[in-house]
């Protein structure tokens, strides 16, 4: 009788374990690209689902990047798709709200939200990893498969950018 | 001296003062970091509830395992590999309780007793206990179920699925019976499915779930059948006397009555009075039944 491999992805119990693991991670990292909720969640269902329907033919040691990695694929094709279609519409992350949030931060975070759209993709994703996953610069360029420096850079130029874009908004307000 | 490309990298996790960062960014940029730095940690993503491992799953298309993909040739690989090598790992793998010319009573681990007919063949895997119940079945047997997660008998004409019940099978040929005694009973038939509840039956040649007598079936000295192909009723009697017993006719009979399991004489009555059979007997164990 055929059975499975130990630890293989079609038993369910394991897969259970896979899904845990890492399904919120995909979709907070597919929203800090994408800034689409809508689609982040759309596409971690269809990469688990697609995960199941395939499951033995993956290997488990290099499960995470394969899941960052359809999710990455999964959505742009989505986005390009979309975009023959709609045209490019504009996106925002939408983050909770606290409910101990001052007025004064919640303005502030209305104006950093904005900010945050103006990023490049690869500085967005950086700073928020670190910023909410909590995320050490080493961690992060290991999913990302970069170095560390090229993180910190993206995370000095993020920075540089909020307090340039923040400046200006302050400016103006004057 | 500090890297001009990631020093704000350094900031934010800690390895740069405040004050360093004045000296470099000013006053105002400084405060403005910091609240960056304040606000950003208070930030925060809702995962959407569809995506709980709860809700999710439900999504997820039962796998089929592969042990019911590849049943029917793993079912002849592993029967030639009996015949050729008499031992293999697939049996390693199974447990298998045959009766090859009684009723035999045997108990399961997870408690529940069967009685295998003459010729019957049950077979589970090693791991059996009241979580895991699956069993593949060939021929007729009565079982007496103990309560727990579902007990499935795979057998080559259907499904029957129980939790706590008793109930017989007979699957023979292209012919299945499942009559139950107690409890409820799931069978699936040719992608059918029948529920049966005490008293009641299916047949694979009504196609459909029929009242019986339950008082037949509980006597367990004698062995009742309800419209059995007389083949298979023959065989039972064949493989408990120990006989070869040939049967001379051109029709399809249904057998329905009892067979004594301990006199032969009245066995062999039960298989010819109601067909109007002749016996011959050819020699101390060969018999033919003659339609007259």
């Amino acid at each position: 009788m055929k059975t499975l491999p130990l630890n293989s992805l079609c038993d369910k119990i394991v897969f259970e374990k896979v899904y845990k693991q890492y399904s919120k991670d995909l979709f907070r990292f597919l929203t800090y690209s994408f800034q689409d909720t809508t689609l982040s969640e759309d596409i971690t269902q269809n990469v688990f689902l697609k995960l199941w329907d395939q499951c033995e033919k993956y290997d488990l040691r290099n499960i995470k990047s394969l899941i960052f990695t359809m999710g990455k694929n999964l959505s742009l094709n989505e986005i390009k798709r979309n975009q023959k279609t709609d045209g490019a519409p504009i996106k925002e992350i939408h983050f909770s709200e606290s409910p101990h949030e001052l007025l004064e931060e919640k303005q502030f975070k209305e104006k950093l939200t904005q900010s945050l759209n103006q990023l490049s993709e690869k500085e967005r994703i950086v700073f928020l990893m670190n910023r909410i996953d909590n995320l050490t610069y080493h961690e992060i360029a290991d999913q990302l498969s970069v170095s560390q420096k090229t993180v910190e850079k993206r995370m000095h130029q993020a920075l540089k950018k909020l307090n340039h874009l923040l400046g200006i908004d302050l400016k103006r307000k004057k | 001296m500090r890297d001009e490309t990631t020093y704000l990298a350094s900031w934010i996790e800690g390895t740069i003062s405040d004050r360093e960062l004045e000296k470099r960014e000013g006053n105002e940029s400084l405060n403005r970091y910091r609240k960056i730095k304040e606000v950003s940690s208070i930030l925060v993503v809702e995962v959407p509830k569809n995506l709980n491992w709860e809700i999710f799953t439900k999504q997820l298309p039962q796998k089929r395992k592969p042990q019911k993909k590849t049943r029917s040739w793993v079912y002849s690989i592993a029967a030639s590999f009996m015949v050729l090598v008499g031992i293999s790992s697939f049996l390693l793998s199974q447990k298998v309780y045959d009766s090859p010319n009684s009723f035999n009573q045997i108990e399961l681990s997870d408690g529940s007793t069967v009685q295998l007919a003459p010729g019957a063949t049950l077979q589970h895997q090693r791991k059996f206990n009241l979580i895991n119940r699956k069993l593949k079945l060939t021929g007729e047997a009565y079982f007496q179920v103990e309560k727990g997660s579902p007990f499935i008998i795979y057998s080559p004409n259907g499904i029957v699925e129980v939790v706590g019940t008793a109930f017989k099978i007979i699957d023979t040929g292209d012919f299945l019976t499942v009559i139950c005694t107690e409890g409820k009973v799931k069978v699936t038939h040719r992608e059918k499915t029948y529920f049966l509840t005490k008293g009641l039956s299916f047949s694979s040649i009504s196609k459909g779930v029929n009242e019986i007598d339950l008082n037949q079936y509980t006597d367990l000295s004698a062995s009742y059948y309800n419209k059995v192909p007389l083949e298979y009723v023959v065989d039972v009697v064949s493989k408990l006397y120990n006989l070869n017993i040939q049967i001379s006719s051109l029709k399809n009979n249904y057998f329905t009555g009892i067979i004594d399991l301990k006199n032969q004489e009245k066995a062999l009555r039960s298989i010819s009075l109601p067909f109007s059979f002749k016996v011959i007997q050819q020699n101390d164990n060969g018999f033919i039944l003659i339609e007259e």
